[in-house]
Formats: structure tokens, C-alpha cells, sequence
């Protein structure tokens, strides 16, 4: 059984091809100025590498952000295209899961929203999986844990994630309709809160 | 030659299957005009959020009403720009998407370049051939010796013509998108105000269309000003006599100067009733096509025809394609 892992919401992209439950190929790394350029080049390596095709891929796990824009939409464009012309199962995350399984014991998973915010989500890790303690939600960091000063060096940024963690997780969530899939914003569009007087 | 193509610019969502560079088999748009028609224009965050979650359903019925199989698919086209980069990467990401699972060619295409073989669906062009591109985004004249081979003589020095319908839709309190309103009010209005032909003098080929927008702006607040009844219907259809009427120089001298065997006008605004009657009103001896008008606005069918001939040049792109927010012809 053949998983392909994307995610592209953070300054990092993560691809990874999974076999049952090992790691045969994975790429972490800096994007260019949008996900896109290098890491569909990269798919089309790693796969010409492990001398798999695309349509090997059962089941396809994309990471839905929170973060980036522009960024999220890139994997979960990718994702649910290749989802519906084979008819393989689709999968989400969050980002923030994936960047959390990259440590054992709590965690603070955090992606930067600019202007002193960031998306935040605590876990509580074991060796083998990832548990989440709080929601995705924005928060600004300094008053966030302002009153937490210990907690600050439990904050995983960007570390290599550990996907077979994340795939072992009740993080994964099966997406019955593919086309129907969306990142995760959390945010409204700023024109769209002026428009229902929110702002 | 069978080509799926993508297109999603700015706000339509649009995947269509085309045949040899000439036959539309099938060409589903999902527009959001709807839902801009709250905001008085595209905001691009929005639009970007409503390709993706339509792209899955748009690339489904373009291969249904097409009667076609995903492996029956020759070559992938999509719109690399220009465009707003948020929006066009949902097109290119589908498009990669799709031409790395099927291991088919994968073919990046000017949006600019969709337009002008918009003209050539179910049609032989014949060149030289003049294209004029009028739409929300682009005022441009483009001369062609042959196929892709794109000479840029003019363009719009300020607003596009589908832009300066919007603005002084907007002065006469007219919805959004302002295009079809201007046109339906301007059908039971007269042309009884002067109104300026901004450049029409000047012996270049650019556009200015900035000036007639402030000329009705001032002319309406003139009026309610010194309280003179007027119907918005009159200043509409003056207003498009005077953006028909500067097109309209612009093309018949760039006719005579080329000499020119064809005349394609196309883009959002070639579905305007005026400006199309004035120009087969008054260019003669050449031959003067307008794409129908469900081929007028942003769509896919126009990306695939134009693809057809890039690939004939053998001018392919790869899974590294970029989003391009400026991109000339
Ligand atoms: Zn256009």
C-alpha cells in the first residue's frame, strides 16, 4: 500500500512516500517563492527514483494548514485532483500536526501569521503518535505565553517532521468527497469581515 | 489531437476539452460574479479561495460533457498568465496535477494569446491578421504575420475598456460587473452628450480611457448640480458611442497601415451590442469575426485552441511552470 504525503502551508514543504508503514522516500525542505516550482519537480523525481508512478498512490494525505495562503492551496489543489482521477482515498491534517510530530512529549506546534501572531496547537506526543490538546486557533506568541515563559522551549517550528507518527494519529481525517476539500484558513478574508461588519 | 485545458486567471474557474485547435467539445465555467457583485469587484484572497473549491468539479464536467476519458487526453494546457498569481496557481497546480498522473505534455499559454484564438474556434484565421483585445484587464492591438507571432502596436495608456464600463457604471449606480448594464441601459438611450474620444487624434495606436470616465463623472454631477433631469440610459449609450467610437479609429487605420486581411475583436468587452455594431458598420473589405459571445469572457476552450499551436512549435513546459502575474505576448 503506496501513501503519498504532501504539505505545503508552512515556509517548508513536506513529500514523503510511504510504504504500510515505512518511510521509502521524504523531502523536507525551504520552498522557492511559492511551493509549486520545486516541489512538483521533486514529486516527479521521487517517483522516477523509486520507479513508482503517481497512479500507485492508494491513498493520497495532504496537509489542509492552517498558514500560508497561497501555500496551503498548493498541496491540497494537487492532492485532490489526484484523488479524483484515480479514485484513490483522500486524506487531511493539519499542518500543524505534521510540524508536531516532530518531537516527543508537549509540544507547541506554531506557524508564523505575521504581525507578532502565529497558528498555534498543542500536543502531548509518545514515541509512536501525536494527541492534540487545543484546537488550531491564532494567537499572538509574546501574550501568549507571556505567562508560560517555561513552556517556550516545548514551540516546534520547523524541525523534520516524523510522518509515520502523524499516519499512526487520529490527526489524519478521511475526505469522503475530494473535490469538496479546502484548506483550513481559520481567517475570513479581510473584505469579507468589513462586509459583515465584523471589522 | 485531443487538448484539456484550465483556466482560472481571475474569476472564472474554467476546464474545457478542445479538438485539434478548432473544435470545442466541452468548456465548463464556473464564474464568481455572484459573489463579487457584494464587493463592487474581484478581491483576489476571495477569488483564489473559490477556484479550489470548485477545480475538482469543473475538471469532472469538462471531461462528462466532453463524453471523454481522462486517457484519452493528448496534451495539458493551462494559463500561466498574466493574471492574479493566487488565482492562476490553482490552474497550474491542477494542470501539473494532471499532467504528471497521466504522463502528458503539459503546455503553458498567454491568457492574452486565449483571447485572440478565442476567434479562431471553429474558424480559419487569415493573416495579417489584427486582433483587438477589449476586457476588464487589457485594452491591446496586436498585429499578426502568422500563427503565434505576436506584434504589440498599441495598448491602453490608463484603464481597460472593460474597466472604464465598470467605473462609469458605477457613477450611474449601475451594478457590478458594469459591462452587460451599461449595454442593457444604453439600448433605450440616445447619444445627445459630447463626449471626449480621448488620443483619438493622435497618429500612435495607444488608448486612453481615463479621461471619458472623468468627462461622465463631471457631466452627471454637473447636471444634479444645477438640477437637470437626466436619464442614465442617454449618458450610457453616449458613453459607449464615444469607446466604439475611438476603437473604431484605432483598428481602421492599423487595417489600412498593415494591410491586414482579418480583424478579430475579442475579450469581455467584444460582447458589447455597440461597439460590435459600429465596427461592422464600418470595416469593410476585410474579413471581421467576433468570437460567440460565450467565448467573450475568461475561459478554458480559448486556452486549449491557442495551446494547439504552441504545441505545433513544440513549446512545452514542465512540472517547475510558474504563475506569472505580468507576462507580455
Ligand atoms: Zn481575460
Amino acid at each position: 500500500m503506496y501513501k503519498l504525503i504532501m504539505d505545503t502551508a508552512s515556509d517548508f514543504y513536506y513529500l514523503g512516500i510511504v510504504k504500510d508503514s515505512e518511510v521509502l522516500k521524504e523531502e523536507y525542505a525551504l520552498g522557492a517563492s511559492n511551493h509549486s516550482e520545486t516541489m512538483m519537480p521533486s514529486l516527479s523525481k521521487m517517483l522516477d527514483s523509486l520507479n513508482l508512478k503517481l497512479k500507485d498512490m492508494e491513498e493520497i494525505y495532504t496537509g489542509i494548514g492552517p498558514g500560508s495562503y497561497t501555500g496551503e492551496r498548493i498541496a491540497v489543489v494537487i492532492a485532490k485532483m489526484i484523488a479524483i482521477m484515480n479514485k484513490a482515498k483522500l486524506y487531511s491534517f493539519s499542518t500543524l500536526s505534521l510540524i508536531a510530530s516532530a518531537k516527543d512529549g508537549e509540544v507547541y506546534s506554531l506557524i508564523d501569521a505575521r504581525r507578532g501572531n502565529a497558528y498555534m496547537a498543542h500536543f502531548i506526543n509518545t514515541k509512536d503518535s501525536i494527541k492534540r490538546l487545543s484546537e488550531d486557533e491564532v494567537i499572538n506568541t509574546e501574550e501568549y505565553f507571556i505567562s508560560k515563559e517555561d513552556k517556550k522551549s516545548l514551540i516546534v517550528t520547523s524541525t523534520k517532521p516524523d510522518v509515520i507518527k502523524l499516519l499512526n494519529s487520529d490527526e489524519v481525517k478521511i475526505v469522503s468527497d475530494p473535490s469538496s476539500l479546502s484548506p483550513n484558513y481559520i481567517q475570513l478574508v479581510e473584505a469579507e469581515r468589513k462586509r459583515r461588519g465584523l471589522l | 489531437m485531443l487538448i484539456l485545458s484550465f483556466e482560472s486567471s481571475c474569476d472564472e474557474t474554467s476546464v474545457s476539452v478542445t479538438k485539434d485547435g478548432k473544435e470545442v467539445l466541452s468548456n465548463s465555467v464556473l464564474s464568481q460574479i455572484n459573489i463579487f457583485k457584494d464587493y463592487g469587484g474581484v478581491v483576489p484572497e476571495i477569488a483564489s479561495r473559490e477556484h479550489v473549491k470548485g477545480i475538482g468539479y469543473v475538471f469532472e464536467k469538462a471531461l462528462k460533457d466532453a463524453d471523454t476519458k481522462i486517457e484519452d487526453i493528448d496534451y495539458i494546457a493551462v494559463t500561466e498568465g498574466p493574471g492574479l498569481i493566487g488565482s492562476l496557481l490553482t490552474g497550474i497546480n491542477a494542470a501539473k496535477a494532471v499532467s504528471l498522473n497521466e504522463e502528458k505534455p503539459l503546455v503553458g499559454v498567454n491568457h492574452l494569446s486565449g483571447h485572440i484564438y478565442s476567434s479562431a474556434i471553429d474558424h480559419t484565421l487569415t493573416f495579417p491578421l489584427l486582433a483587438l483585445i477589449i476586457s476588464g484587464g487589457h485594452t491591446e492591438l496586436v498585429l499578426m504575420e502568422d500563427h503565434y507571432n505576436f506584434h504589440k502596436i498599441g495598448m491602453t495608456v490608463d484603464d481597460a475598456v472593460g474597466e472604464v464600463f465598470d467605473k462609469v457604471a458605477r457613477i450611474l449606480n449601475l451594478e457590478y460587473p458594469g459591462g452587460p448594464l451599461v449595454d442593457k441601459v444604453g439600448k433605450e438611450g440616445e447619444i445627445i452628450y459630447e463626449l471626449p474620444r480621448p488620443l483619438i487624434h493622435l497618429a500612435n495606436y495607444n488608448f486612453s480611457f481615463s479621461g471619458l470616465k472623468s468627462a461622465v463623472l463631471k457631466l452627471t454631477q454637473d447636471m444634479e448640480k444645477d438640477h437637470i433631469a437626466y436619464k442614465i440610459e442617454d449618458v450610457a449609450r453616449s458613453f459607449e458611442e464615444a469607446v466604439a467610437d475611438v476603437l473604431l479609429e484605432r483598428t481602421l487605420r492599423a487595417v489600412k497601415e498593415f494591410s491586414v486581411k482579418e480583424v478579430v475583436v475579442v475579450g469581455g468587452s467584444a460582447a458589447n451590442s455597440v461597439i460590435r455594431e459600429k465596427l461592422k458598420d464600418n470595416i469593410k473589405n476585410v474579413i471581421l469575426t467576433f468570437p460567440s459571445l460565450k467565448y467573450c469572457g475568461d475561459n478554458a476552450a480559448m486556452i486549449g485552441i491557442s495551446a494547439y499551436y504552441k504545441i505545433k512549435r513544440g513549446e512545452f513546459a514542465d512540472m517547475s511552470l510558474s504563475a506569472k502575474s505580468r507576462l507580455d505576448l
